[in-house]
């Protein structure tokens, strides 16, 4: 008898949804406050900003012709895989690590050529070392490697940088790191729908 | 004896299985390598979506028919200020980047591609915007071949395979 009320005690708990295996915390950024630039030259808090929202946060630098540039196809094709209601719980945050080059200018010429959508889409730049302190903060290393000068005189500084797309929940904390450049969109769009469905709860 | 005759049937249904593998791949590689093409061509070339000042990379098949090894030599373009022919790499901490590189080898009766994450030719500081549909010449100079002139289309926002 105790061992029949046993199993069914176990069998209760296994079966039980909020026993689901969650997303742990990886990095807990609510109580960081980084002062950023968006796209458009504004100040922006973050990650308070973005708060009761997810984030789809990629790394990127613009100079970059292939990894970067695949990380945002990523990110915008996991925008695709959302439908309108879902996506109005979503962020997709863009954030250089290259400051010098990357002004808000730069940055919006970058996103207005593959025409993203500005209503769900943020780039975010800013001052160097507060750029630095955030890529540190959240593990994305950047250095500056092959450097090439144009015959009009302008230096082209290409980073070796890490490859990442980071999942950040409602409360500013990192709850899953991805690869940005070949990451499976199937996986981010599950993981996005289990914290999705906690923010509805 | 029963079981050595199982033993018979299961290594002929192998060898036949992995046969059948390997003429597929075999008439594969024939199909691409030879037919009509007796010298090396240049396929499926598309250049990436970017704006004028920022860099992008153009991506291509090269398929290499012939008996001998050929090399890419130089990449020219009016589109940016520098072509080059680049790598992209990953280093012993995982971190990914980008690398010159002065040649790419063809090896004889193969294709190589140029692709995502992997060889491309690279345009740095673009004279222009290059838009999705956009055409743009690209000169390839191959150290046998000699000068190839492809048109490649832009666009972005591809699955990656």
């Amino acid at each position: 008898m105790k061992f029949k009320n046993l199993a069914f005690l176990i069998l209760v708990i296994v079966l039980n949804p909020a026993c689901k295996s969650e997303l742990p915390v990886i990095d807990d950024l609510s109580n960081q406050n980084f002062q950023m630039i968006n796209q458009d030259s504004m100040s922006v808090s973050f990650p308070s900003s973005l708060r009761g929202k997810l984030s789809v946060i990629g790394y990127i630098f613009t100079n970059c012709p292939d990894i970067c540039p695949l990380t945002t196809n990523n990110m915008y094709l996991i925008e695709k895989s959302l439908d309108e209601d879902e996506l109005k719980n979503v962020k997709f945050v863009s954030i250089s690590f290259d400051p010098d080059h990357d002004k808000p200018p730069v940055l919006k010429k970058y996103s207005e050529i593959r025409n993203l959508n500005p209503e769900s889409w943020i780039f975010l730049t800013g001052e160097k070392k507060v750029v630095d302190s955030l890529m540190k903060t959240v593990g994305v290393l950047a250095m500056p490697a092959d450097t090439s000068r144009t015959p009009s005189g302008k230096e082209i500084v290409l980073y070796v940088h890490t490859d990442r797309i980071s999942l950040m929940d409602e409360n500013g904390r990192i709850r899953k790191n991805y690869k940005g450049s070949e990451i499976n969109i199937e996986e981010i769009n599950s993981d996005l729908k289990a914290l999705l469905n906690n923010l509805e709860r | 004896m029963k079981k050595s005759l199982i033993v018979l049937m299961l290594a002929l249904l192998f060898y036949s299985c992995s046969k059948e593998k390997t003429d597929t791949k075999e008439n594969e590689i024939k199909n691409n390598l030879n037919y009509g093409i007796s010298e090396l061509t240049i396929t499926e070339p598309w250049v990436r979506v970017a704006a004028e000042g920022m860099n992008t990379a153009f991506f291509f098949k090269v398929t290499n028919p012939l008996e001998q090894n050929d090399t890419l030599i130089s990449a020219e373009s009016d589109i940016a200020e520098i072509i080059e022919i680049h790598e992209t790499f990953v280093d012993e901490n995982g971190l990914m980047g980008m690398r010159k590189i002065p040649f790419a080898v063809i090896p004889s009766n193969s294709t190589v591609e140029f692709k995502p994450r992997d060889l491309h030719v690279m345009a740095i500081r673009l004279k222009q915007d290059v838009k999705t549909g956009d055409t743009t010449l690209l000169k390839l100079t191959f150290n046998n071949a000699g000068e190839k002139k492809i048109f490649s289309a832009a666009r972005d926002f591809v699955r990656p395979k």
